[in-house]
Formats: structure tokens, sequence, C-alpha cells
């Protein structure tokens, strides 16, 4: 197989805090090859954010990269200089956030942010920077993007700012788009015209996506492959479809079954008991240990006492639970 | 996408008009930025505040016209009261009184906005810089601020003149040099707020450096309040420098409001108007920037917007 575009080795990203260090990631890694869409899934608070700012290299005080290594087509990212990331950053990786409008420059016009992207890019002149911004905001479903150009993000609403931020993602035509959370934000059916631009666009300009959300119908309805994050870890990996189909983790498990689903309407919806540990006190061993019901079945007492290693039960299924290791 | 924009449709509902049609955007923009003109137009306060100071710019730009007659050449005969050859009369060396008023406005308003200007520059840089870098940076630089803000600016100012003599430049450069601190420490507190929101991560994540970061997206997003402030700053250092000039301390080759006043001083009850056309100018011209000043910053005070901002 090639050389994957974005390797993630034994991430460990921890925050110093007062009250202790957190260790929002502890040891994610995967790969990612060209033009692949993958997911990126977990509850609030488990580290899937901060793996993607880890990634940009945008992780500040108190936080830092305690170990591991991304390696982005053959540049090692942690530990770059600014320099580096900034060369990278953009043209290469780029990233949309949660918040569109929050994410856009009050005071500065649409086109002249898509313009201030195009710039660190490209070095176009200005003429030709304005009429690829009109291109792209076009490119992005944007209507009347000549008119869109001079207008200012309040004057936006949150869907079309979404796509402004896209078409700015979109200026240094990147091998790269770390979308974090890009629809939580918006109402269900702008949610829905934002994922059917985004795979539009990934499969036009052959661009690897990482997609982060916490809901698992949006990864289902772009990514091909997925990844379950709980408490810092990766805990399972596999294509979308076996996912769904045949979970391995019990935590996946819980996730799937706790969905709401049309055809149940009347029945209670299933939860996992338990909440997210504590960062700051995670339990030893296994991290869903406390939660886990296949575990008190089984008499398991591994869980409790080592964290599991990620085992392959079937090829390209990676799941880090001793109930299949 | 039904409804596109949000603080428009406020906006033509604040005016009472309907929505605009499609293919207007320049003048929806125009429409915006006359919107918010309405809004400070329609406080008295700011009206004062901008009739009296675009006066005191006029009187200033044009003062050669207003009063051809040399302020410092000999108009007429001493103690001249007020009539029409002489409006507000002429003083003990039989100067115009009028003439001195008017010209005197250049230099209170050279002075103003020379402090105002340098204290903008300088406290947005400290400011700036300090906020933006944090850490040991910050620390230095705003312990440098505090350390220069409890100098006593009116008699460090009274003491240079008096060590190097009477001068205007020497006047604008120590007022410049101890009234930026506020300056700097509104400015870093803007940047503090303003380069945690995510459209600065946002940029950067999408290659900005932090340089350009903090030019093109933090500082334009903070300069609003420290706007305001500076034009807060012309109206204390048009006093200063009046008071200053009462005192004797003032360039005696430059006519002003408080070197008038200073000359007056021994005249009051024999030529009232030397003292009170002078004074009048110096209340009017610092009450004007004031009150623009104060109807700015209530203007740009985020927490004073009721209508304007969509979030």
């Amino acid at each position: 197989m090639t050389e994957p575009l974005l390797s993630v080795e034994g991430l460990h990203t921890h925050f110093f805090v007062d009250a202790g260090v957190v260790k929002a990631v502890d040891g994610v890694g995967f790969n990612i090859r060209r033009g692949e869409v993958v997911g990126l899934v977990g509850e609030s608070g488990c580290g899937k954010s901060v793996t993607s700012l880890s990634i940009a290299g945008l992780i500040e005080p108190p936080g830092r990269i305690v170990e591991g290594s991304v390696r982005f087509d053959g540049t090692e990212l942690v530990g770059a200089s600014e320099r580096v990331l900034n060369s990278v950053r953009g043209p290469r990786i780029a990233m949309i956030f949660q918040q569109p409008r929050a994410s856009l420059d009050p005071v500065m016009s649409v086109g002249r942010q898509i313009g201030q992207a195009l710039k660190a890019g490209t070095g176009m002149d200005r003429p030709a920077r304005r009429r690829r911004a009109v291109e792209l905001l076009d490119r992005v479903g944007i209507s009347d993007p000549e008119r869109r150009v001079r207008e200012y993000p309040h004057q936006l609403s949150g869907g079309m700012a979404q796509r402004v931020m896209i078409a700015i993602a979109l200026a240094g035509e990147p091998d790269l788009l770390i979308a974090d959370e890009p629809t939580t934000a918006l109402d269900v059916t702008v949610q829905a015209q934002i994922l059917e631009l985004l795979r539009e666009l990934q499969s036009a300009n052959g661009m690897a996506v990482i997609l982060i959300s916490h809901d698992l119908g949006v990864i289902a309805e772009i990514a091909d492959r997925a990844a379950v994050m709980y408490a810092g870890r990766i805990v399972e990996e596999c294509a979308v479809s076996e996912l769904y189909d045949a979970p391995l983790h019990p935590y996946t498990l819980g996730l799937m079954e706790s969905r709401p689903a049309a055809s149940q309407s009347k029945s209670r919806l299933r939860v996992i008991p338990g909440s997210v540990p504590v960062p700051l006190d995670l339990p030893v061993g296994c991290s869903f240990a406390p939660r886990c019901a296949p575990r008190v079945e089984s008499g398991l007492t591994a869980c409790t006492e080592q964290a599991p290693d990620p085992v392959s039960p079937r090829d390209g299924h990676h799941v880090r639970c001793w109930l299949h290791g | 996408m039904a409804l596109e924009r949000p603080v428009a449709l406020t906006e033509h509902a604040a005016s009472g008009r309907g929505p605009a049609g499609s293919g207007a955007s320049e003048h929806h923009r125009a429409r915006w930025e006359r919107g918010s003109w309405r809004r400070l137009a329609s406080s008295p306060v700011a009206v004062v505040g901008l009739v009296l100071t675009v006066l005191f710019v006029l009187v200033a730009a044009l003062a050669s016209y207003i009063a051809p007659t040399d302020p410092f050449s000999f108009a007429g005969t001493p103690f001249e009261r007020p009539s029409p050859k002489h409006w507000l009369g002429t003083d003990d060396l039989g100067r115009d009184v009028f003439a001195g008023v008017v010209h005197g406005a250049r230099t209170s308003l050279f002075v103003g906005v020379a402090v105002a200007g340098a204290s903008l520059v300088i406290g947005t840089v400290v400011g700036g810089v300090a906020g933006f870098a944090g850490g040991k940076v910050d620390d230095l630089l705003m312990r440098f601020t505090e350390l220069s803000q409890v100098l006593p600016r009116f008699f460090l100012a009274l003491t240079v003149v008096a060590l190097f003599g009477p001068g205007l430049r020497n006047m604008v450069l120590v007022l410049a040099l101890t009234s930026w601190e506020l300056t700097a420490r509104v400015a870093r507190s803007g940047v503090l707020a303003v380069k945690e929101l995510e459209y600065v991560t946002a940029a950067e994540a999408l290659g900005s450096s932090p340089w350009r970061n903090l030019r093109t997206h933090v500082l334009p997003n903070t300069i609003a309040p420290v706007v305001a402030l500076a034009s807060l700053q012309v109206g204390g250092a048009i006093l200063i420098e009046a008071s200053l000039s009462f005192l004797g301390l003032g360039d005696p080759n430059v006519i002003s409001w408080g070197y008038m006043l200073n000359n007056a001083q021994s005249f009051v009850r024999r030529a009232w108007w030397m003292s009170v056309f002078p004074g009048l100018a110096i209340a009017v011209a610092v009450l004007g920037v004031n009150l623009l000043g104060d109807a700015l910053n209530d203007f740009w005070n985020p927490r004073s917007r009721t209508s304007g901002a969509a979030r």
C-alpha cells in the first residue's frame, strides 16, 4: 500500500492545569489515505477536538503534545517550527470549526477573508484574488456570489457562514480538511446541505477529510471509515458499514443502542450507565470498564488491571477491548 | 437559506423600511452605515459634541482667513473694548483678542491631536504586543506601563519644560510620553479578549502567522474603544497645554489660549474681555471634544449596543 497522507502515532496531548494533568489525548493513532473520509466520533470531552488541534499544531499552554508523532505527507509536524506549520496549515491542511459565524472576522468582508487565505497560499494579486473569491463562493453554492463577496459575517445566516468557511478552507486547495463538528450549530436541513456539499467537494477535489462529530448519523452519511474515541483513546476503528452492522467494542455498541430510532418511538431510549470518567482521575485498566456491562457478565479481571492494546479480530477492524483480545 | 440577513432586517424594522430587493448590496451596505450614523446622531450629546468639534477644527483650519490679523501685531490702541473693529477688544499691547482666540485654536488643536495620536500609536503597540504575546513580554510591558502611569503627568511636564525650555515640541513630547498608559491597558484588554475568539484560531488554522493575525484580525477588532479613548485624551491634552501656558511655561512664540490668559491676569478688572474670551474658547473646545469622545465611547462600547450587533 502507498504511504498514508496523514499518519498519527501514539499521540499524547496533556493539559497541565493546577488540579493536575488532564490527559485529553492519551495514545491516539490512525492513518488517513489520500481522498479518504474518516469520521472521529465520541462524546463531549473524549478528545476529538484536541486530537484535531494537535494535528494542526494549535495546542496552546497549558496544553502540550508530550509524546507521539504526526506525519503529514512525509513531514513530521510534532515539534515543527511555526514556519513549517504555517506553510502546511492553509495550503495543505485546512480546518473548519463548529461555530461558523464565530470563525469569521466580524470587521472584514467575506471577500477579503477569502483573499487572506489565497494570499497566504498562492500570492495572487488583488483582482485575481477577488475573482477567485467569487468563484469559490459560487463553488460552495452561495447564490449571487458577486454580491455576497462584499458582505460582512453579520449579514450571513449560519449555513451561509459555514459555506463561506468552507470556501476559505478550499482556497488553498488543501490535501486534508479537518472539519470539527461542522454541522452541529446548524439546523437539520442546513446540516444535510452542508454535508452534501462537503461530500461533493471531497470527491471532486480528491481531498481527505477528518470529520469530527458526536453524531453517528453524520458520520454514516459521509465517512468511509470511523474511529470511536473514549477518554482520550481510539477504542474502535473500522469501515463505517462495519461499525453499524457489527460493532465490537461495548462502548460502540452502547452508542448504537442509545440512538433514537423511528421504529421504536414509544419505548424508552437505552443509555450507557454511568458517566465519562473525570479526565484527572482515569480508572486503572480500561477506562470504559466501570460502565461496561459485558465485562461484568464475562467476569474478566484484566479490564480493571491493565489497559487493553488494540487488536484486529477482522481485517481493517481494530478494537481496544479485552473481550476480543 | 430563507432568512439571510437578520441584522439587515432589524435595521429595516428600525427605520420603518421594507426589506431590500435583490441585487442591492451597495445600497444595503450604505443603509447599514446610515443606520449606525442615525444611531449616533440620535443622541443630543453626540450632536452637540460633533458641532462644537467641527466648529473648533474649522476655526483652527481657516484661522488665517477668519482673522487675517497677526495675533502678535499691534492692531489698535491698548485696552480697546469689544467693538465692530475689534470684535473681542484688544489687550494691553493693543493686540487683537479675536485674532488671538482664533489662532490659538490652532495651537490647542495641534497639541491635542498630536498628543492623542502619539498616545494612540504608542499605547496600541505596547498594549497590543503585551496582550498578544502574553507571558513574560506581557508582564514586562505592563509593569513598565504601570511605572509610567504613576508619574504625575502635570508636574513632569512642568519639570521638563522648566529644564529644557518652553516650546511646543517639548510639551507635545512630554505629554505624549505620559499619556499612553491608559490606551495601552485598554488595547491590551481588548486584545486579550479578541485573541481567544474562534476566528483568530480559525485564521491561524488556515496558515495565518501570529504577527499577521495580530495586524489583520485582532487589532481591527480592538481598535474602536482605543480610538474613543484617544478622542477623550484630546481634551485632556488641550487643558494641560493651557495650564502650562497659563503658568508662563508655554511657547512664547506661538499664540495660545493659556498664554493669553496668563497675560490677562494682571488686567482682569480693567479689561475683562482679555480673560473671558480665551477662557470661553478653552471651555467650549474641551467640552466639544469630550462630548464627542463620550458619544464615540458609548457608540463603540459593545455593552451599549442594543440593536446593531446580531450576536
